[in-house]
Formats: structure tokens, sequence, C-alpha cells
């Protein structure tokens, strides 16, 4: 067993726990997040202590191991929160499904992009002598987490649920714009970002420990948004208005009299 | 990053590995945490982070608090205070500065279809 296995394992254990939550002890995503921190401990030894320091940069490419897994996260979280938002506005019948996916999805995408910029400014430190430059890869990041938190107070400013899903899911669609150029800016400009590796200009150990990390991190961010969804839903059920009772009908109340 | 490699510009070393590492543990850890405070409603801390207990003022100390860090990091560059310190630094004040915002949403009153223009 090579170890590239370890995904594909991890995403058969997620169908199979969903498959079987009902007969399941624990909620089932638990599972998931059990999986994703066995596999994060291996991964972090893996960056720290297995790999080897990279030829140029040294011991301080180790970064990489974090800093790359929350970058990809990042924008699969977002890419999360604009299906939710799709779906919640088109499909009426799983409208509150979708939001709270939505809703969700941004939180973790949001507390996952701003560990990217953390993550970026300590790498940038030693590698470029500056923890910040206005650089057109780094402004994008900047402003792709920074619109996603305008989605996230968007939601807190709305009471009223209609107007809420509408607005938030307008809004997420139209920040989601920002990702595709997120990723393509260090292409489509002049950037000190370096451009996307391949694996095949990489070690095997990097790209194994790289691809480790990043399944972990996939799956405690899916455990997390679970997790999240999980308090949406309960908020939304506490904030839905009483059932009134039935009234009576005109028959029943002209009996009555 | 590979040119400033070459010329021998590249400062530093484990303290901003140390950094990054530690980041994301407490970020993930953190947040694992809240999420988990936040699905009890009997924990002690759930009314805090469920109902906010924010204020303007706690949000304005938060926020000048980071900016504070992060300027006294900044100027640890220039001796003020050790550069291995300063790189633990900025993140904190970093840290200071997001739940300063996360903070503020707690803030907001949300507005019933009345008052929305």
């Amino acid at each position: 067993m090579s170890g590239y296995e370890f995904g594909p394992i991890g995403l058969f254990l997620f169908v199979a726990l969903a498959a079987m939550r009902s007969r399941l002890p624990f909620r089932w995503e638990h599972g998931i997040g059990v999986y994703g921190l066995a596999l994060f401990l291996y991964g972090q030894y893996g960056g720290l202590v297995i790999a080897p320091p990279e030829r140029m940069m040294g011991d301080v490419a180790r970064i990489l191991y974090v800093h790359v897994p929350a970058a990809w996260m990042t924008m699969v979280m977002f890419t999360w929160a604009f299906v939710g938002a799709l779906g919640a506005l088109l499909w009426r019948s799983k409208r509150d499904w979708f939001d709270h996916l939505s809703e969700a999805a941004t939180e973790v995408g949001v507390v996952l992009g701003c560990l990217l910029l953390v993550l970026g400014a300590i790498f940038a430190r030693p590698t470029w002598g500056v923890y910040w430059t206005w650089d057109p890869r780094l402004t994008a990041s900047a402003i792709m987490v920074l619109s996603f938190v305008g989605v996230i107070l968007l939601r807190a400013l709305v009471a009223e649920r209609d107007v809420r899903v509408l607005w938030a899911s307008t809004a997420t669609i139209l920040a989601f714009v920002n990702i595709p150029i997120t990723y393509m800016a260090v292409r489509w400009w002049r950037s000190m970002h370096q451009l996307q590796s391949s694996p095949d200009t990489m070690s095997d150990l990097y790209v194994f420990f790289l691809r480790v990390n990043a399944w972990a991190f996939l799956a405690l961010a899916t455990w997390f948004v679970v997790r999240r969804w999980r308090i949406a839903h309960a908020q939304a059920l506490l904030d839905a208005p009483p059932e009134l009772p039935p009234a009576p009908s005109p028959a029943a109340a002209g009996g009555a009299a | 990053m590979i040119v400033f490699a070459q010329q021998g510009v590249l400062v530093g070393g484990w303290e901003y590995i140390y950094a990054a590492y530690a980041a994301t543990w407490l970020t993930l850890g953190g947040y694992a945490l809240v999420l988990a405070v936040r699905n009890d409603p009997g924990a002690r801390w759930h009314a805090w982070l469920t109902r906010g207990r924010a204020n303007g003022i706690g949000v304005a100390g938060n926020l000048a608090l980071g900016i504070v860090i992060v300027f006294l990091a900044s100027n640890g560059q220039a001796g003020l205070i050790g550069t291995q310190s300063s790189g633990a630094l900025f993140v904190l004040g970093l840290a200071q500065i997001a739940f300063a915002l996360w903070r503020a949403t707690t803030l907001l009153k949300p507005l019933s279809s009345e008052e929305t223009p």
C-alpha cells in the first residue's frame, strides 16, 4: 500500500457512515472527524519530521504542507457555499437544506481563509522578506475572504427568513466570482507568488505528504460543515413561528352556536 | 521566491515553521471546540457564543489591541523586539483582529421586513 489510498478510503468511509447513520451509536460525522484527525496527525508529523528540506528554501518549505491544503480547502468550501446558494434559489422544496449548507460552508471557508492569510504572511516573511505585499494573488485572496465575511454579516443583518435566503444566496454567488480569479491570478498577472506546481516536478515524498494533509483538511472541513449545518438547522427550528391551532370550520362554529 | 533564496536573502527558519503549524493547530482545534460548545446547549459557554455578549467597546478594544500588536510586530524587524517574537506577535495580532470582526457580527441587530427599505 503506497499510502495514496488514504484519500479514497476516507471517501468510502464517508459514504458508508452516511448510509448507515441511523444505526450508529454516535453522529455519523464524528467518524469523518476521527478519520480526519488521524490523517492530520500523520500528515503534520510527516511535514515536520519525515519530509526532507527543500533545495532552495530549506526547512521553511515545510510550511507548504499546511499553507497549500488551507488554500485548496478554502476554495472548496466557498464552492460548496456557491452550490448551496444555487440550490437554495433554484430548488424550492430543499431550500432550507441548501441554505444551511451555504451558511455552514461560508463560515468554515472564512475560518480556513483567515488561516490561509496568516500562513501566507508567515511564509512570505522568510522567503520574500515581508509579511505582506500587494501582490495580485495575495490581494485577490484577501478580497475573497473579506467578501465572504460580508456574506456572514449580511446573514446576521436580515431577520426575515425568505429575504435572508434571497440576499445571502445572491451575495454568495457574487462573491464566488472571485474564486477563479484568485486561482488564476498567478497566471494572468505578474505575481511574486509561484505558479501552481505539478506533481511531475516534485519528489514523491513531497507530493505524498501534501496529499495526506490535503485529505486531512478535507475530512476535517467536512466534519466542521456538517456540525455547523446542524447548528443552522437547530437555529432555524427555534426561529420558526409557532404553528397555530387549526381554525374551526364555519359548520362547526355554527353548530356550537 | 527562488531568486531571494538563491541570493541568500532567505531569513529565519524554524521559528516561522513553528508559528505556522501552531497557528494551524490553534485555528482548527479552536474552531472544533467552538462548534462543540455551540452544538451543546448545556455547555457553560454556549449562551456567550450563541447569543453574543459583545458590546461596541469590547469589539473596539479587540480591534485596537490587534492593530497595536501587528504594529509592534512590524517594528520588531527594526530591533524593537526580537525577530523570533515578531512572527508570533504578528499572528497574535491578526488573530485579535479576526476575533474582533467575528464579535462584531453579534452586534448587528437583525432588521425585520418592516425596517428593511
